[in-house]
């Protein structure tokens, strides 16, 4: 009777539940998985019973249920940098003149989950990723030091004033937060449905699954407040999975999902910093209209923007005057002289 | 010398100095960006950022007043000598590069033809009272040269500029790039005076 309920239940779609919700319920009374506990007899006599009565049901329901779609479940794992550094009610400060002394030293984070109870990015795997994107960084030529930050330094909505005190902590001048925005859909397709009317449970994989991951990383200079530059990486895997083996499949996509989306973040941050070193050239963050940027080395020398650093070789009206004024004189100079050789 | 001028019109046309000017427009509607001079980038081996540089501008009205003195000055020296003219530009051009890149190190970035036509403005205020016929040209130039340079001075010796219109946010004025600029044309005019004197 067990063996039948599972396997009845997402056909009738108890309750308005979709098929995973009834199968999370059957595993969770060992029906199907094979891994509760449940004596052979029964599962003989489960065979016995059940078998030909689905079968007979799957060649009449079979059809019908191909052309339904099935439904689909997801898992979101999510941080915001912006978030983190604007919590509701702050005040944006605004950016001022940014002036950084060579070589930099620099700490990169995750922005903190917005609810930490739900959010199954381990911290040794966020350690592991940020030390990918450290060792990526470290022996670039500007740059003194690049430091891993652990989670438990970032508070929820700290803000800049968080910042500060991690800057003071760890001894850095810019930081990079790296978000993250992982999305697993899972989705019971046209398989899943004839693995619940016709076929075993270990048979057939029925469960397609997407993970979409999305990490962002923005680098700020602490003290002025100004965002420097970012950039993004991405990565889209699918796989499938038995439902018994879901979560662990879930798992392991969501590791490698960070994983690759990592390693595009860091290309992608590499061409980030090469087109803020060029930017650095015109003297503003961003372009005309951002703060100004200044980029000492280590004597306190300019080499690179900057207020002060940025000149004009202006003439102003005065100089127009005198230079109106000047061609005027010569004008009638020579004239004078045509005047008295006539 | 009146079949050459038959033979060619334009012969005292001042082509150089239109060219000049010609050439800071078009500057001007290009990359100002990669032509700008940059320390780092002149570091890097990019050094006609050296001479670019004082081809772009901040502000049109900044290139209004530079390219407006440098085409009024410099038509008029051209007319009176190519000379001179010719090597106003070119002892110009050279020191403020010079002055840029190792007097003034705290400089990073720079935009602006205010170095030639400052040189430009010398040389023919020189010209004008050194040679001009009309004694009020000669006292006229020779006070609008001395009203200069006691501007430039003051800046320099103040560390800010004087009179100085409307910049763009976090841009300074810099009169050594001036004074550079009157060296050089005050230079153009002494070894003019030097071939004069041998021939």
């Amino acid at each position: 009777m067990v063996v039948l309920r599972g396997r009845f239940d997402p056909l009738r779609g108890e309750a308005g539940q979709c098929p995973q919700t009834a199968r999370r319920r059957s595993r969770r009374f060992g029906s199907c998985d094979g891994d509760g506990p449940r004596g052979s007899e029964e599962v003989a006599m489960s065979r016995r019973v059940s078998l030909p009565a689905v079968v007979a049901l799957a060649l009449i329901v079979g059809p019908v249920l191909a052309l339904s779609t099935g439904c689909s479940t997801h898992k979101q794992l999510r941080s915001n940098a912006l978030e983190f550094l604007y919590p509701k009610g702050a005040a944006a400060e605004p950016a001022q003149e940014v002036r950084l002394q060579l070589p930099v030293r620099v700490g990169v984070a995750f922005a903190p989950p917005g609810a930490t109870w739900q959010d199954t990015f381990s911290e040794v795997q966020k350690r592991a990723l940020l030390g990918k994107i450290a060792e990526a960084f470290r022996l670039r030529e500007g740059i003194a030091s690049v430091d891993a930050i652990p989670s438990s330094h970032v508070t929820p909505g700290g803000g800049f004033e968080n910042l500060d005190r991690i800057r003071s902590a760890f001894g850095i001048d810019l930081i990079a937060l790296v978000s993250y925005d992982q999305i697993q859909f899972s989705e019971s397709g046209r398989s899943s449905i004839w693995y619940w009317t016709i076929v075993g449970a270990y048979l057939v994989k029925g469960e397609k699954n997407q993970t979409r991951t999305v990490m962002d990383a923005v680098v700020y200079d602490i003290p002025s407040r100004s965002m420097l530059f970012n950039a993004s990486g991405q990565s889209t895997g699918a796989g499938s999975s038995t439902p018994v083996d879901m979560d662990k499949t879930l798992r392991a996509e969501q590791e490698r999902g960070f994983d690759a989306a990592t390693a595009d973040l860091i290309q992608n941050l590499d061409v980030a910093l090469a087109a803020f070193q060029e930017q650095a050239k015109t003297g503003t963050v961003r372009g005309q209209g951002t703060p100004a940027l200044a980029i000492v080395d280590e004597q306190g020398r300019v080499v690179s923007g900057g207020a002060g650093g940025v000149s004009a070789g202006a003439l102003g009206p005065l100089e127009a005057l005198a230079g109106t004024a000047l061609a005027a004189l010569g004008a009638m100079g020579w004239r004078r002289r045509k005047l008295a050789g006539r | 010398m009146e079949k050459a001028q038959a033979r060619w019109p334009l012969r005292g046309f001042p082509w150089l100095t239109v060219v000049v000017v010609g050439a800071s427009i078009a500057a001007e509607a290009g990359p100002a960006e990669r032509l700008q001079y940059s320390r780092l980038a002149v570091s890097d081996g990019e050094i006609w950022r050296l001479l670019t540089g004082q081809l772009v501008h901040w502000t049109p009205r900044m290139a209004a007043t530079d390219l407006g003195v440098l085409l009024v000055c410099g038509a008029w020296v051209e007319r009176k000598s190519r000379f001179l003219a010719a090597a106003t530009l070119g002892a110009a051009a050279a020191l403020v590069a010079i002055a840029l890149h190792f007097v003034s190190p705290d400089v990073a970035v720079y935009r602006g033809s205010s170095g030639i036509a400052s040189g430009m403005f010398a040389a023919a205020a020189l010209t004008l009272a050194f040679e001009a016929p009309s004694r009020l040209a000669r006292v006229g130039a020779a006070l609008l040269l001395l009203l200069l340079g006691v501007k430039i001075a003051a800046e320099v010796w103040a560390g800010t500029p004087l009179f100085a219109g409307p910049m763009p946010s976090g841009a300074l004025v810099y009169p050594a790039g001036h004074a550079a600029g009157v060296l050089a044309g005050a230079l153009a005019f002494c070894v003019r005076l030097g071939t004069k004197a041998d021939s």
